[in-house]
């Protein structure tokens, strides 16, 4: 089952997506994709992975971190599927990272690694955009380069993990206006996600719709305002999203 | 949401080579909210964990973009948040396994209205470990004072009504293990006590 949040006519609905991307609402009416603005899929508390896959590491020159390198996802962060993204006025580097997301499907606390799939809901994708420009090297990736109001497009939708064949064996692919820029597979996670929901669960408990997205493959590279960029994960679809001028981006949220 | 700011007392920045170019942030999760009288949970295996008194500043509004000189316009009011965490090493990556164990940020225990106090960066801030003090600041020290965090927040992040920014924990931190009662206050406005437990103790009694 794939499920979703839109708005449709100034109202939200949790809906459920069919093959035929059909969107049906809880009270059984279907809505039509080019009538709906594509919201966040229901969320938690969300964490994000830094430094997680073996050749992005390599990339920044970092070496793989013996210990998850965990950050939060703020709520305000966040948007839809098809919306924007703005890149500040002035900035030299800002780039994507296509990630897979878990998502938590019931209470989890001190969840054993063997065991850590029985906690999954399912999974979704984000791109987890960073201004590199703003990183300091304290707490760092900061929230003022992961936190920003819109940075993020997470979904279009919750794929159930039985529909998802392996997590663990998944390819990545970001383009940029049609460009294939980076491809990566989940296989070569660092720490893959049994571990990751243990060591998470092991200092706090995460509940129904927290997430943990899972980090980035190699294969970096800015991103420009009217840049169309697109994060394919097989088997959970396209994430789609514009970036646009700090202008441009007052122009919406008027 | 609850915003907390690391290295915010003047001492603590002159011990730096760099001192921050911005406020340090970071995230206290829902996991970590409890309240006044709930206990604080110490996790087995950790030899001790550190509270820290911290003044909050309340949210009234949807607050984005907001100049430092309108800043006061969008607090309803204060509060404390104990920002327990484990002892920090480093702060090189964000602390969320410093800080963000289970109930490991007591808040409350109520909101003190904005006008009713006279001058937020005037407020002694108390830790008492089972009544006695162990640990004092000032909101005096604050080296981003509360009309520049909130600008400095909201120049990239919208908050909401009800979001809290936590103004900084004063140097001095110490060790609490289970068994102990921690209070912290801010002195004529608040006091927070929070139990310490033992996981093991509070496994057993959840139900």
């Amino acid at each position: 089952m794939r499920r979703a949040r839109v708005r449709h006519q100034s109202a939200i609905h949790d809906v459920t997506v069919d093959e035929g991307g059909r969107l049906h609402t809880v009270d059984g009416r279907v809505l039509v994709e080019d009538e709906v603005t594509w919201l966040p899929p229901p969320h938690g508390t969300i964490l994000a992975l830094g430094l997680n896959y073996r050749d992005h590491a390599k990339e920044l020159d970092f070496k793989a971190p013996e210990e998850p390198l965990l950050f939060f996802k703020t709520s305000s962060s966040l948007t839809g599927h098809k919306r924007y993204s703005c890149r500040p006025d002035g900035v030299e580097m800002m780039h994507f990272e296509g990630e897979l997301v878990v998502v938590i499907g019931r209470t989890a606390s001190k969840v054993r690694r063997s065991e850590a799939m029985n906690y999954v809901l399912g999974f979704t994708i984000a791109n987890d955009y960073a201004v590199r420009d703003y990183l300091e090297n304290f707490y760092r990736p900061n929230l003022r380069v992961k936190c920003r109001d819109g940075l993020t497009p997470l979904g279009p939708c919750i794929v159930e993990k039985s529909d998802v064949s392996d997590p663990q064996s998944l390819e990545i692919r970001t383009y940029v206006n049609g460009e294939l820029r980076q491809q990566g597979n989940t296989r070569d996670m660092v720490f893959d996600i049994p571990f990751l929901l243990e060591y998470v669960t092991s200092f706090m408990t995460l509940q129904p719709f927290d997430m943990i997205s899972t980090g980035t493959p190699k294969g970096l590279s800015n991103v420009l305002p009217g840049d169309e960029v697109v994060v394919e994960i097989e088997g959970l679809g396209r994430l789609q999203n514009r970036i646009v001028s700090e202008a441009e981006w007052e122009d919406l949220h008027e | 949401m609850v915003i907390g700011v690391a290295l915010n007392f003047a001492s603590e920045i002159s011990r730096l080579a760099e001192p921050p170019k911005a406020p340090v942030l970071y995230v206290k999760p829902a996991n970590t909210l409890t309240s006044h009288l709930s206990p604080v949970v110490h996790p087995d295996g950790i030899p001790a964990i550190q509270p820290g008194p911290s003044l909050a500043v309340v949210v009234a509004r949807r607050a984005r973009r907001v100049d430092r000189r309108e800043a006061f316009d969008c607090i309803k009011g204060y509060t404390l948040l104990n920002d327990f965490s484990l002892k920090e090493t480093s702060h090189f990556r964000p602390p969320v396994r410093t800080k963000c164990f289970d109930s490991f940020g007591p808040l409350g225990p109520a909101v003190v209205p904005r006008d009713s106090v006279r001058d937020p960066h005037d407020i002694t801030l108390r830790c008492r470990v089972n009544g006695a003090l162990v640990q004092e600041g000032t909101t005096r020290d604050l080296v981003w004072r509360i009309p520049e965090l909130i600008e400095a927040v909201t120049s990239f992040m919208t908050l909401e009504e009800g979001d809290a920014i936590a103004t900084g924990v004063p140097p001095g931190r110490v060790d609490v293990v289970a068994g102990d009662v921690v209070t912290i206050e801010a002195v004529g406005l608040l006091e927070l006590t929070n139990p310490v437990v033992a996981e093991s103790d509070y496994r057993q009694k959840d139900p």
